[in-house]
């Protein structure tokens, strides 16, 4: 009876193992996609040989080229745009939502949907090859207002970056409590680009943000965290143009970044710096321009409350931050604007200016978008 | 059992259709075929896993499971050679193309548990097959579960501008059509005797 | 009612942690087609429509901009527009929303509503107004109210 039951019970697993193979030989041989090479901005030396079967966002990261991408990969942010010329393989319908008629027109991919199944000829924005991914200690968490917080990281490995003032990192919301996958949110530097071991970021609470939750509420000072950049194209041009700097909330960042430039560099250009916020409660730093002051003597703040309350003893300018600026005496069509904040603030503020007579050339903004 | 493996093959495909007259794999024909082209996708890799299938069972069955008395292993013996075919047929259709991959979605896999399969391979053991009739009869059936389903398919194509009562939209009106094809399926029943 | 695959996969995104950090359904344990079924009924029951209820939403939106983050009244309303850096993905994977969100106060009734733009589009285009419990639910009774019905 024993025997019996052993004998058939061989044979079903037998039948089993058989199928295995069967499969193991299937997936070796039709899944396998080979060594396929991926021709970059068709340069011989950027171009890179990966093994096939993955998508085309992991390939490039691997091999350290940082598409931009808030959601790991998962298909639904939208951010992974490359231009794939060759070997794309068909459009698929989760990529097509996130993909306008122009794009669509010139090759632009959901590079975390392209699978690399052949050799690919593809191109990507030359910023992208001085990104890098850094490791750092958290050394420092400032509360600076009742929802912003400064972040001040120290760089492990790689221990130093270069940035330009103006310029933006990602920063990795790793999995926690709250979610179960990493998530990544971009935030401008806000430290003195001389200064390159440690970055500082300010982060303004997002209402149910899944990463400024984590920032505010989890985590802790000498925590390791890990960031990618630096992003963007936003930046002080090397003109003699007097500047009018605006910005509103965690805006302040990258303005704070450029004005230790001018100090640095000796950059003695006229300067005025129009911050928006409600009431003295959403002020901050307001020492520390001061300080800005008087090393730079060209420089003024203008921090201007829109709403302020009675304890506040307000007695600086009131009003909407594009009224302030509005009043402001400056030659319009002869300076520059760096613009930083909500995309409802800078647009209204570029209508000011353009109204004002400042050519479009000469407004520059990181819109937050 | 003397009938030919060719009048099996044309039975199995229009006279003892394996879905509307034995009403077995509903379950994916009633969500695919809301598109033409996924249907024929899917009628084609259920195809191919009837016909691969069968001609596996028949030899399971005629030289492992009976000369050992295994007869009752049967169900797990073939839900496994299903269950390996089906993933075959994923990773060959990932290969060749990943748009119908996608569209099929968890419809491809689920092939594996689609009742037309097993209960092919269990009437062509009860019936007791040859090998050349279980093939006919396999591949038959394959594609007369591909015929109802790009069948339906059509019928909802042209019924996208029809005016279906609100209750019914979806698989209320997809069920009723399948059973208007089901009748006149049924009325070819027994015009070629098979078992 | 049975779901179908394609709206629960809607419904995983909509869990805590997922887009946002609470979810997008609040303390409804409910099926998402059950929750939109009654929402849909109630929608109807009011005369309404989901265009309608979304286009007034809009509109506020609209008028609250001008205040660049500070609360602007318009008529018996108090609104407040803030708009945060980044963008999130739809559930149902239709397009990405910037970080906009209007807090919505009826002076009379004091009734207030807390409306994303991902919120806003979820209501035109999928009749979809959050879990009861989620701060960011739109009861369209309340909207109803708001509107002067």
């Amino acid at each position: 009876m024993v025997q019996v039951l052993a004998l058939h019970v061989g044979i079903v697993v037998a039948i089993g193992a058989l199928l295995a193979v069967l499969l193991e030989l299937a997936d070796r041989f039709i899944a396998n996609y080979g060594e396929c090479r991926i021709v970059i901005n068709e340069s011989e030396d950027k171009s890179i040989t990966v093994d096939g079967g993955g998508n085309l966002l992991g390939a490039l990261v691997d091999r350290k080229i940082f598409i931009p991408s808030a959601c790991g990969g998962r298909g639904s942010c939208g951010l992974c745009k490359v231009k794939v010329h060759e070997g794309g393989g068909p459009l698929l319908p989760t990529e097509t939502p996130y993909l306008s008629k122009e794009e669509l027109k010139n090759n632009v991919r959901l590079s975390c949907q392209v699978k690399v199944r052949n050799d690919l000829r593809i191109e990507i924005p030359p910023e992208l090859f001085s990104i890098r991914e850094f490791r750092g200690k958290v050394s420092r968490i400032l509360d600076r207002t009742y929802d912003m917080k400064e972040l001040t990281i120290d760089l492990l490995e790689p221990d130093s970056i270069e940035f330009k003032p103006g310029q933006y990192v990602q920063l990795t919301a790793p999995e926690y409590a709250k979610s179960d996958q990493p998530v990544y949110r971009a935030y401008s530097l806000a430290s003195d680009s001389t200064h390159r071991n440690y970055v500082q970021l300010l982060i303004r609470r997002v209402p149910d943000g899944i990463c400024t939750t984590w920032v505010f509420d989890y985590l802790k000072q000498g925590q390791e965290v890990s960031i990618n950049g630096p992003y963007g194209d936003f930046f002080l041009r090397p003109t003699d143009r007097e500047i009018i700097f605006i910005a509103g909330g965690s805006g302040l960042a990258p303005i704070r970044s450029m004005l230790f430039e001018m100090v640095h560099e000796g950059i003695d250009r006229k300067s005025t710096f129009y911050y928006g916020a409600q009431a003295r409660a959403d002020l901050s730093y307001v020492e520390e321009m001061h300080e800005f002051e008087d090393k730079l003597p060209r420089f003024r703040f203008m921090p201007a409350l829109s709403n302020p309350q009675q304890t506040d003893e307000w007695e600086g300018p009131t009003g909407l931050i594009t009224e302030v600026v509005d009043r402001g005496d400056h030659d319009f069509k002869e300076a520059e604007a760096y613009l930083c904040g909500s995309p409802g603030m800078i647009d209204a503020c570029i209508k000011v200016l353009s109204v004002k007579g400042m050519p479009g050339d000469q407004i520059f903004y990181d819109k937050f978008a | 059992m003397e009938i030919p493996a060719v009048a099996i093959f044309f039975a199995a495909i229009f006279t003892s259709n394996i879905l509307l007259v034995n009403f077995l794999g509903m379950c994916s024909f009633l969500s695919i075929s809301r598109e033409i082209k996924a249907s024929v996708g899917l009628g084609l890799a259920v195809t191919f896993v009837l016909t691969t299938t069968s001609a596996i069972a028949y030899f399971l069955n005629e030289y492992i499971l009976v000369p050992f008395g295994m007869e009752h292993l049967r169900y797990i013996v073939f839900i496994v050679v299903i269950a390996a075919f089906v993933q075959l047929v994923e990773i060959v259709i990932e290969r060749i193309s990943p748009i119908l991959y996608i569209n099929l979605g968890i419809f491809l896999p689920l092939i594996t548990v689609n009742c037309a399969i097993l209960g092919s391979l269990l009437f062509l053991v009860i019936r007791d097959y040859n090998f050349l009739q279980s093939i006919a009869f396999g591949a038959g059936s394959g594609l007369g579960w591909m015929l109802a389903i790009v069948a339906l398919a059509g019928i909802r194509q042209r019924m996208k501008y029809s005016k279906v009562p609100p209750a019914l939209e979806g698989p209320g009106i997809a069920l009723i059509i399948t059973g208007l094809m089901s009748l006149a399926f049924v009325g070819f029943s027994g015009m070629i005797p098979i078992q | 009612m049975k779901q179908s695959p394609e709206l629960t996969k809607v419904q995983e995104k909509m869990q805590p942690g997922k887009i946002v950090i609470d979810g997008m359904l609040g303390d409804d344990t409910r099926p998402l087609v059950d929750i939109i079924t009654e929402d849909r009924g109630v929608v109807n029951g009011l005369g309404l429509t989901h265009e309608e209820i979304a286009d007034f939403l809009d509109d506020m939106v609209e008028q609250g901009k001008a205040g660049l983050g500070d609360p602007v009244r318009v008529g018996d309303f108090t609104v407040q527009v803030e708009h945060y850096r980044g963008r999130i993905p739809c559930p149902w994977a239709d397009g990405v929303f910037p970080k906009v969100l209007m807090r919505l106060v009826h002076g009379p009734s004091g009734k207030r509503l807390l409306v994303s733009a991902l919120g806003l589009h979820m209501i035109r285009e999928h009749g979809f107004y959050q879990g009861s419990g989620s701060d960011y639910r739109v009861d369209p009774k309340i909207v109803a109210l708001m509107m002067g019905l």
